[in-house]
């Protein structure tokens, strides 16, 4: 379905409800979670979706305007696989940096009491009266 | 050759929402909204590479269900996948790692163990 006779139009036009939707993620991941590994990823993924949209956008115009034996090219073909390519790889750090933060939420489950709490003094078997006032009992 | 790096190209992007799908689903158990959210979104995504790949090659071709896809299955499954990835972010933010355990040397409440003999105990 085409509402503009300009194909660039068309283009930009199909293209911007996932732009702007990467777009805000993007500037929410900037303010909310800046300078964690995860969501630096998951921004570089953001990046690389929006560089490929409008390389895509770019690739349009010129389909609109060049001269049509530019598309035969090798450089041309190239060019397009490499989007594709990068278009994948937006992907894949969204798919990374969602099982780095999955990972890294697991292991905090799977800390021992141990880690929390130090062993008994030696001679002491039991915890003194009173003591389950200072420290209630922890529940995992 | 061309359509060969086509097919390749869409296979490769069904093998990216399945792989999706896959962690998604393996986070299921720990992580019940994020990973639901996730799991939906590249649900959706694979749907609608799977939609654009018949779509190309047998019929539909000029009809109002492309703009359906971009303007309702594609970025919702979007949103989908960068909630998910977004809250589980936050919700490591709201939740900080406990305080007094060991490595977690900014924590002013490190737990420094309780001195159960009186001052002058010759013990």
């Amino acid at each position: 379905m085409t509402l503009f006779e300009n194909p660039v139009l068309n283009q930009i036009f199909h293209l911007a409800p996932e732009t702007i939707v990467v777009i805000t993620f993007l500037i929410l991941l900037l303010q909310k979670a800046s300078g964690r590994k995860e969501a630096t990823l998951a921004m570089i993924g953001c990046i690389l979706f929006l560089l490929v949209r409008l390389a895509w956008i770019a690739r349009t115009a010129m389909y609109a305007q060049a001269d049509f034996e530019i598309f035969d090219s090798l450089l041309y073909q190239i060019a397009n696989y490499v989007l594709m390519l990068l278009s994948l790889a937006s992907y894949g750090l969204w798919i990374s940096a969602f099982y780095l933060l999955s990972k890294g939420q697991g292991q905090l489950v799977v800390q021992p009491m141990e880690n929390y709490y130090p062993p008994p003094s030696p001679g002491i078997s039991a915890p003194p009266a009173g003591m389950q006032e200072v420290y209630p009992p922890q529940s995992h | 050759m061309i359509n060969l790096f086509n097919y390749l190209y869409s296979i490769s992007h069904v093998a990216v929402c399945v792989c999706g799908l896959i962690f998604g689903a393996r986070a299921l158990s720990r992580h019940g909204t994020a990973a639901i959210l996730t799991t939906i979104g590249w649900g959706l995504f694979l749907l609608a590479t799977l939609f654009y790949f018949f779509h190309f090659r047998f019929f539909f071709f000029g009809s109002w269900l492309p703009l359906l896809m971009d303007f309702l299955i594609y970025p919702s499954a979007i949103i989908m996948i960068l909630l998910g990835i977004l809250s589980m972010l936050t919700s490591r933010t709201s939740n900080p790692i406990p305080t007094g355990m060991p490595g977690n040397s900014a924590s002013a409440f490190q737990y420094q163990g309780l001195d159960l003999h009186a001052e002058g105990d010759p013990s």
